[in-house]
């Protein structure tokens, strides 16, 4: 079944010498429970195609739909209630925020969503990421291997139909980031949750189903 | 979905509040409104004790329902047409005199003689005991009896039963007043209350023709009965006549008190808009936080209602935190002022309602809404994609949209503080000129250090040059402050001091006035007995200048309030046939001294606020004559020196009729500490004012005024110190990473820490210099130019500027940049990529 479709997908800036096209026509199809890689050099629209599968920004054309939403239609609270439930992230830089400690992070798109045993839940995920002893510690005190795992703990607390990973172990050492990126894979397949990973690493990629390649824009 | 429920938003909102308190931006941000409403709610506190005071004793303001006054006795006909009307009346006199006790002590108090009725409104409050438990007067002092203040019981050690020289009368002190209705106007009281019966007054001598005294006739009955009477006063059209009713209160004092909240209030004002742009500073700190917390939040999900929801709960309790503690704050604050402005105030101030936290409240609220809410709206309104690329530009809120809701919150502020917009546009503009003055001089003096060979100056202005606009801010906002406190430090020291310093040692020191026709001889040879020489005896004569030429007084009215006043007023009027020597003439001729003519010499200054200009006609209403004359020449007057001076003189031929007492100044030297004494004894009817102790007062009463308005300032002084804060704290990102990248190239902690220590100095030393040097000159300019007196410039309170000025910025400054020395230069870059 298609999770996500994405017709004749662009998106164009201002520049300062005119307009900027990042994305051009691109279309697009994963079904449930599938993991796709975008791979490709810097610069060439990845991190914008992740972006707007999300419902995170908004195409200059074309369509997304996502979970039969039309994410394209929808403004952003509308675009932001699709991702409440349905949706979970794991960014680069991890963006935890710094005044919430680690339980309180995992706690967040629950309390969103007025789940009444956000708590418990919360708890349970810390444990299954193994930071149960760190739950009380803000980001700034737990190591960048730590902040990740967090945020994995985050993104899986609402049991998301899809996870849109974007360069999950850009901040992390090898080793650190192969282990985040086993403890993902895992909660995947645990949580029959599909995957867009934005990654320039082709180990990482490598362990998808399906591998994309954005060059200037476009998908090859 | 819609916005998540409220409850979820107070939650989420409430979490972040605790943990981010912690942080300087958010710290700043409090203690700047915790400031504002400090500064608002002190003043607002004291305004109303002070407004409380007048309503409690309006109902009695003028222990009857109504009063005539008026310079001239109250004629019996204006009794009978009270009367008349069914009204009960009775009559009151007042006038300056002097008492002596038995050891031959003196003092100057108000005598208040009054009718059998008095009070018909209220009730006069005495006491037996000083300070015991008052109990209501039933009647009026017995004949031989006095009721006097308790001020005057201190200064002349009286008890009841104790004896006291009364013009030609021994009077006996029969009770201290506690309380008097009637009294409430006098909130500058000079001196202290006698109350005596009319049925002494005759006896006493103390009144004679052209005495100073005002004279009341009180009325109180039916509303209708008054307001036929009123009616039936204003048809008598009597220049002399004043009506007044309880609406129409006491006016002047009203002004008076206004004028005084008002200053106060333009004080506080001040440091409200320096704590302005420490909000809007902490504001944009906040701000870029927020953008990040606000992505993040609603890639998660979060509606924007619901970030809006809690962006909107966090400053509500930060402003209640904010206005909570800056109300005890100013609660406590007020009571100095009370203090410090207690010596004005009759009675003891009430205790104050809660109604100025609702200023205080409002003002945490309109300073949030007007400074921080333009960057914090925005910081919601900042893209989400922004959790994927952080470099995306900072959506940062219009300037002008800043400026405008800063001004527009600033307008509602001060109209609430001063209710009076045009004051406040100009306090706004006036506030704003300085700080761009000070801003452009600090560049000024930057460029100036930069062009330095010096190596101590160039290397001390390293980090002033990679923030000049920062830093000018900084100095600007730190030297208001401290140009506000300096320059009213000169006032209260400097232009007082300079002033009374350059008082000649022989100035007069006596005023003698109420000196009858017949006593003139007699006080002559007693002063030339007692070696008093040089001094003149001055006719003086009541009158009311009623027209000038054919336009009657107050048609066509003055633009300015003071020339309306002074020409509406009686005035004291003189007659010389012989110019004086320390008045020029400095328009038309003095007159002929065997003139026959009617004619008038008028004092520059008031001819010119008044209209009256050579060759005009003044008509005067002395008594119940009118007396006219041709203006023949102005008058330039030294009010400085002392002497007795009128504004307008006639010839002997215009004035010589009319009835006059006589006034004269004098110097008395120090060791003749008995002259009042013997001249109260040998002339009962004169009244010896002594000079020396009204400068004190006045000059006490000034002093005391510009320290409360300087202790407002003090708010002002750490507004500035809160911006400067503000502002470093806004650099300090920028400086972690200078910092880390100097680390990281080899300097030591200890080169990056004096190199901060130095850039420190570096802008408090602009700040004070600045400070210092305008607060001087505006100072000297003051005093040369305005009181034309000599200018002693003073290098201590010059350096104190300068070294508060560098004291205030590196102790703030160096203390809250320390933390970037501490940090491990790899954590900061890390943190930055």
């Amino acid at each position: 079944m298609t999770i996500i479709q994405a017709i004749n997908l662009s998106k164009r800036v201002q520049a300062g010498d005119g307009p900027l096209t990042i994305l051009d026509n691109v279309n697009l199809a994963l079904n449930g429970g599938e993991a796709v890689a975008v791979i490709g050099p810097s610069g060439s629209g990845k991190s914008t195609l992740l972006s707007l599968l999300a419902g995170l920004d908004e195409p200059t054309e074309g369509e997304i739909h996502l979970l039969d939403q039309p994410l394209h239609q929808l403004d952003e609270d509308g675009r932001a209630a699709v991702r409440a439930t349905q949706v979970g992230f794991v960014f680069q830089s991890f963006q935890l925020l710094p005044g919430l400690t680690a339980l309180e992070n995992v706690m967040l798109p629950l309390e969103l969503t007025a789940q009444p045993d956000a708590r418990s839940r919360a708890e349970q995920q810390l444990q299954q990421v193994g930071l149960s002893a760190r739950q009380r510690h803000l980001p700034s005190q737990l190591s960048g291997g730590e902040q990740q795992r967090v945020a994995l703990a985050r993104a899986f607390v609402t049991r998301p139909r899809v996870l849109f990973a974007d360069e999950p172990t850009g901040n992390l050492d090898r080793a650190t980031g192969d282990a985040v990126v086993a403890l993902m894979f895992d909660m995947r397949a645990e949580h029959e949750c599909a995957l867009v990973l934005v990654t320039h690493d082709q180990r990482l990629a490598d362990r998808c189903d399906r591998v994309l390649t954005m060059q200037e824009g476009a998908l090859s | 979905m819609s916005a998540q429920p409220l409850a979820v938003s107070i939650a989420l909102a409430w979490r972040q509040l605790q943990r981010e308190f912690r942080l300087p931006e958010y710290l700043v941000l409090l203690f700047a409104l915790v400031l504002s409403v400090a500064a608002v709610t002190s003043v607002g506190f004291f305004a109303n004790r002070v407004e409380r005071a007048m309503s409690a004793q309006a109902a009695t303001l003028l222990a009857a329902d109504a009063v005539v006054s008026s310079p001239q006795e109250i004629t019996d006909d204006l009794s009978d047409l009270a009367v008349a009307n069914s009204l009960t009346t009775t009559t009151v006199t007042e006038f300056p005199s002097v008492v002596l006790n038995e050891a031959g002590d003196t003092a100057l108090v108000s005598v208040k003689s009054v009718g059998d009725q008095y009070p018909l409104r209220g009730e006069v409050r005495l006491s037996d005991v000083l300070y015991a438990p008052d109990y209501a007067a039933t009647a009026v002092p017995g004949k031989g009896e006095v009721w006097i203040d308790p001020r005057l019981a201190g200064s002349l050690e009286l008890s009841v039963g104790d004896p006291l020289a009364l013009g030609e009368l021994e009077v006996t002190v029969a009770a201290f007043i506690s309380f008097e209705p009637d009294r409430a106007g006098d909130v500058f009281q000079m001196a202290p209350r006698l109350i005596m019966t009319d049925n002494d007054l005759i006896d006493s001598g103390l009144l004679g023709d052209g005495s100073r005294a005002r004279y009341r006739l009180l009325v109180a009955g039916e509303d209708n009965a008054v307001d036929r009477f009123e009616q039936q006063v204003t048809d008598l059209d009597d220049a002399n006549l004043r009506y007044q009713n309880v609406e129409q209160g006491r006016p002047a004092v009203r002004s008076a008190l206004t004028n005084v909240r008002r200053f106060l209030g333009l004080a506080a004002a001040v440091a409200v808009l320096l704590s302005g742009a420490a909000v809007a500073l902490a504001a944009r700190q906040i701000a870029e936080r927020d953008m990040d917390t606000s992505a993040v939040m609603r890639a998660m999900g979060a509606s924007s209602k619901t970030v809006v929801r809690m962006v909107m709960l966090r400053l509500a309790v930060i402003a209640m935190i904010a206005a909570v503690i800056g109300s005890i704050i100013g609660f406590l604050a007020q009571f100095v002022l009370s203090a410090l402005l207690a010596r004005w105030f009759v009675t003891e101030l009430p205790p104050p309602t809660f109604y100025p936290l609702i200023g205080g409240l409002s003002c945490a609220v309109l300073a949030l809404a007007g400074f921080c809410f333009p960057a914090i709206t925005k910081a919601v309104d900042a893209p989400v994609v922004r959790v994927l690329r952080r470099d995306l530009p900072v959506a940062r809120p219009s300037v002008k949209l800043v400026i405008a809701s800063g001004l527009a919150a600033m307008m509602a502020l001060l109209w609430w503080l001063t209710q009076d917009f045009v004051l406040g546009a100009m306090l706004i503009a006036g506030t704003l000129a300085v700080t761009a003055l000070l801003w452009l001089l600090s560049r000024g003096l930057i460029a100036l250090g930069n062009r330095s060979k010096s190596p101590f100056l160039r290397r001390a202005l390293e980090g002033i040059r990679r923030r000049p606009n920062s830093v000018s801010v900084q100095v600007a906002a730190y030297s208001v402050g401290l140009l506000a406190l300096l320059l009213l430090a000169i006032v209260r020291s400097d232009v007082l001091d300079n002033w009374q310093q350059q008082i000649p040692e022989d100035a007069p020191n006596f005023f003698m006035v109420n000196v009858q026709p017949q006593e003139v001889d007699p006080v002559r040879s007693f002063l030339e007995e007692r070696g008093v020489s040089g001094s003149t005896l001055y006719p003086m004569i009541r009158g009311r200048l009623q027209s000038i030429n054919d336009t009657p007084i107050g048609e066509g009215g003055y633009e300015d309030e003071q020339a309306r006043r002074m020409s509406e007023r009686d005035f004291n009027l003189s007659f010389l046939a012989t110019p004086r020597s320390d008045n020029k003439v400095v328009a038309g001729e003095w007159w002929p001294e065997d003139t026959t003519e009617s004619l008038f010499s008028v004092e520059e200054e008031f001819a010119e606020e008044t209209g009256i200009a050579l060759g005009d006609t003044l008509h005067f209403k002395i008594a119940d004559k009118t007396v006219s004359g041709v203006v023949s020449n102005l008058r330039e007057v030294e009010w400085e020196s002392f002497a007795v001076n009128f504004f307008v003189v006639g010839t002997p031929a215009a004035l010589q009729a009319q009835p006059a007492s006589f006034i004269s100044s004098l110097y008395v030297a120090q060791d003749e500490s008995g002259f009042v004494r013997d001249i109260v004894r040998n002339f009962p009817g004169v009244t010896v004012l002594e000079i020396g102790s009204m400068i004190e007062r006045v000059t006490g009463i000034l002093g005391r005024a510009a320290l409360a308005v300087q202790y407002v300032f003090g708010f002002t002084l750490i507004a500035g110190v809160l911006v400067l804060i503000a502002a470093v704290l806004a650099s300090r990102r920028e400086r972690f990473h200078e910092t880390a990248i100097l680390r990281t190239l080899g300097a030591s902690r200890k080169y990056l820490a004096r190199s901060m220590s130095r850039e420190f100095l570096m802008i408090g030393f602009l700040s004070g210099f600045i400070a210092s040097s305008i607060a001087v000159l505006v100072a000297w300019g003051v005093v040369e130019y305005v009181m034309k007196l000599e200018y002693e410039f003073n290098l201590v309170l010059w350096i104190t500027g300068i070294v508060a000025g560098i004291g205030g910025i590196w102790v703030a400054g160096y203390l809250i940049s320390r933390p970037v020395l501490s940090q491990s230069p790899v954590s900061v870059i890390r943190s930055q990529s």
